[in-house]
């Protein structure tokens, strides 16, 4: 069931990232405004070049968002001075997309655990040792591993080996970057079960990032779809994922395979037609009004907004498409 | 029934280095018949590429071998010279590549690319009509605006528009089996859709064999009509697809239905 939220861990308001490219400037986030409550688990999906990782990269201030408003604990992240900003990061960590190659081929396991110890200059006040067998410990790692380097480890371990490195400094928040992308469903499982082991354990607030909305669905107790760097949908998992307002939402929905071939067969996936629209000469209206099936005068000139249709559940949709 | 257009038997694939001798693929015998898609599943690591590879013979000779027959419209490949091969390879079976950013060579240009195949499979086309039938094949592959994608280079391109373009790639010399080796894994959801669509409708037009690999078992379930379930090298289930989706007979496809099932079904 979604949490209500009572105290926001983070709050985002109309957040905005322009890329530049030779002389224009890229839309890539716009006006994302979202809260989210400690413990909760938001599932962000959309498709390839969407801004899912760009959105992630923003919260943690790892990319400097060009306006709007980040606040994590109640703090504006914005405000912070580089040393203050350094002391927030140990309390929000991304598992970066493709675990392979988030690590450094030359570092064994142990320096790769140690490292956020020896970067936020904890590693003298606790016993590093100590700290990196129980991290390993937690994520089902055996310490043996400890002086393997990464090549030597298969992509599930590699999987569990960045949680353990995000979960190194006990994080309050922990962004996923499609943890789940290029595992077989038995090692998915393996790596869902570990996060909702941690989570329960550690009180920790995710972010989860995926293209996949077939794991999302019980997974995330919020799900928010977004298209060319908007939210056009957010809203308690199982309505998003049964009733999706957004003929987006219901696309991407649809186009899930489901394991039955008796079902599958009377199914019948809403194929969206086209492309993306270029970012360049994004359409003055909903972005959405190129692909869209249903799309009329309105959606070509007016920009929709978020709006709650029912409890927590916002779509940004001129037509708001019951199914 | 018809002779199957592909048969193998007794196929093995042992690998040698100098320290050891490891056989990968273990006597796996199946067969795949005209317009029919055949799901080959399994984990990674469970020898589904290799299998693919190695109807192709692609591996390198000088560690690998082979041992088994393949039998293939008359043919049996496994006796034929490199040269005979090549007229197999792309002509008659046509594979498709894992990642379609791979696949393309980044410095040439999708028209130089589709061309050579093309024009390596039939010497006696002029450059016009060539190009002509790229375009034609861009357009039956829903790539949008072909003729300008004929100009463009793969960086310039997404995911999906690379993808089709691979698959215009292996089918331009119209090939009576393709071998699809996760042909949407890399690709979204909405495009996943639209490829296996894509798929269902050459099978029924063009006379196409597909064999897709693939671990995942909701693609299967939508567009396969057989499945070879492989497990470390060995085949240890074949069947329909409903038979393999209501009752599973090994256990090992039935922990991947499971595994399946248990990820849709999590509760947190």
């Amino acid at each position: 069931m979604p949490i209500e939220i009572h105290t926001p861990l983070l709050k985002v308001s109309s957040l905005r990232k322009f890329f530049r490219i030779s002389n224009s400037r890229i839309p890539i986030l716009d006006a994302i405004s979202f809260e989210l409550g400690l413990g909760e688990i938001l599932g962000i999906g959309g498709e390839s070049g969407c801004g899912k990782t760009t959105l992630g990269k923003t919260l943690l201030h790892l990319i400097e968002p060009t306006s709007g408003k980040i606040e994590f604990q109640g703090l504006d992240l914005s405000q912070l001075s580089p040393t203050e900003m350094r002391a927030q990061r140990q309390h929000m960590q991304m598992i970066f997309q493709n675990s392979a190659d988030a690590f450094n081929p030359r570092f064994t396991v142990k320096d790769i655990l140690a490292e956020p110890f020896i970067i936020h200059r904890l590693h003298r006040q606790v016993d590093l040792n100590e700290k990196i067998s129980t991290l390993l410990n937690q994520v089902g790692l055996d310490t043996h591993y400890l002086k393997r380097y990464t090549h030597e480890l298969s992509g599930g371990q590699k999987q569990r080996l960045a949680i353990a490195r995000a979960l190194a400094l006990r994080p309050k928040l922990i962004i996923c970057d499609e943890p789940f992308s290029a595992l077989d469903a038995s090692i998915q499982l393996q790596t869902m079960q570990l996060l909702t082991k941690l989570q329960k354990e550690f009180k920790l607030t995710y972010i989860l990032i995926s293209h996949d909305l077939s794991a999302m669905r019980n997974f995330t107790h919020r799900l928010a779809i977004m298209y060319l760097g908007q939210i056009v949908e957010i809203g308690p998992s199982p309505a998003v994922y049964d009733q999706p307002q957004h003929p987006y939402t219901q696309a991407l929905i649809s186009a899930i395979p489901i394991t039955n071939p008796k079902l599958e067969r009377l199914r019948k996936p809403v194929i969206l037609k086209g492309e993306l629209p270029n970012l360049l000469q994004k359409p003055q209206g909903c972005p959405f009004q190129t692909r869209c099936p249903h799309a009329t005068d309105i959606c070509r000139q007016v920009k929709p907004l978020l709006q709650e249709i029912t409890h927590q559940h916002f779509v940004a949709c001129h037509l708001r498409l019951k199914v | 029934m018809s002779d199957p257009l592909l048969s193998v038997s007794q196929l093995s694939l042992f690998h040698q280095s100098q320290q050891q001798h490891t056989q990968l693929i273990q006597e796996i015998s199946f067969f795949i018949q005209k317009q029919e898609i055949v799901g080959l599943v399994g984990e990674s690591g469970s020898g589904k590429s290799l299998t693919a590879q190695s109807i192709l013979q692609l591996l390198p000779r000088k560690n690998f071998k082979i041992s088994g027959s393949i039998h293939f419209e008359d043919k049996e490949l496994l006796t034929l010279s490199e040269k005979e091969l090549r007229q197999i390879r792309g002509k008659r079976i046509a594979l498709m590549s894992q990642d379609p950013s791979a696949a393309l060579n980044p410095t040439l240009t999708i028209q130089t690319q589709l061309l050579e195949g093309l024009c390596r499979t039939n010497s006696k086309i002029t450059k016009k009509e060539a190009i002509r039938i790229s375009t034609e094949w861009l357009e039956r592959m829903h790539v949008p605006n072909a003729s300008l994608r004929m100009r463009q280079y793969p960086h310039e391109l997404s995911g999906g528009t690379k993808q089709r373009i691979a698959l215009a790639m292996a089918l331009i010399s119209e090939p009576a089996l393709l071998l699809a080796d996760e042909p949407t894994t890399a690709l979204d959801m909405t495009v996943q859709a639209e490829i296996l669509l894509l798929f269902k409708e050459l099978v029924q037009k063009n006379q196409l064999s597909v064999l897709l690999i693939t671990h995942d078992l909701g693609v299967v379930a939508n567009c396969c009509d057989r499945v070879l379930v492989l497990k470390a090298g060995h085949l240890v289930e074949t069947g329909t697809v409903d038979e393999i989706f209501s009752t599973p007979k090994h256990a090992y496809t039935q922990s991947l239905l499971q595994s399946k099932r248990n990820l849709l079904a999590y509760a947190n």
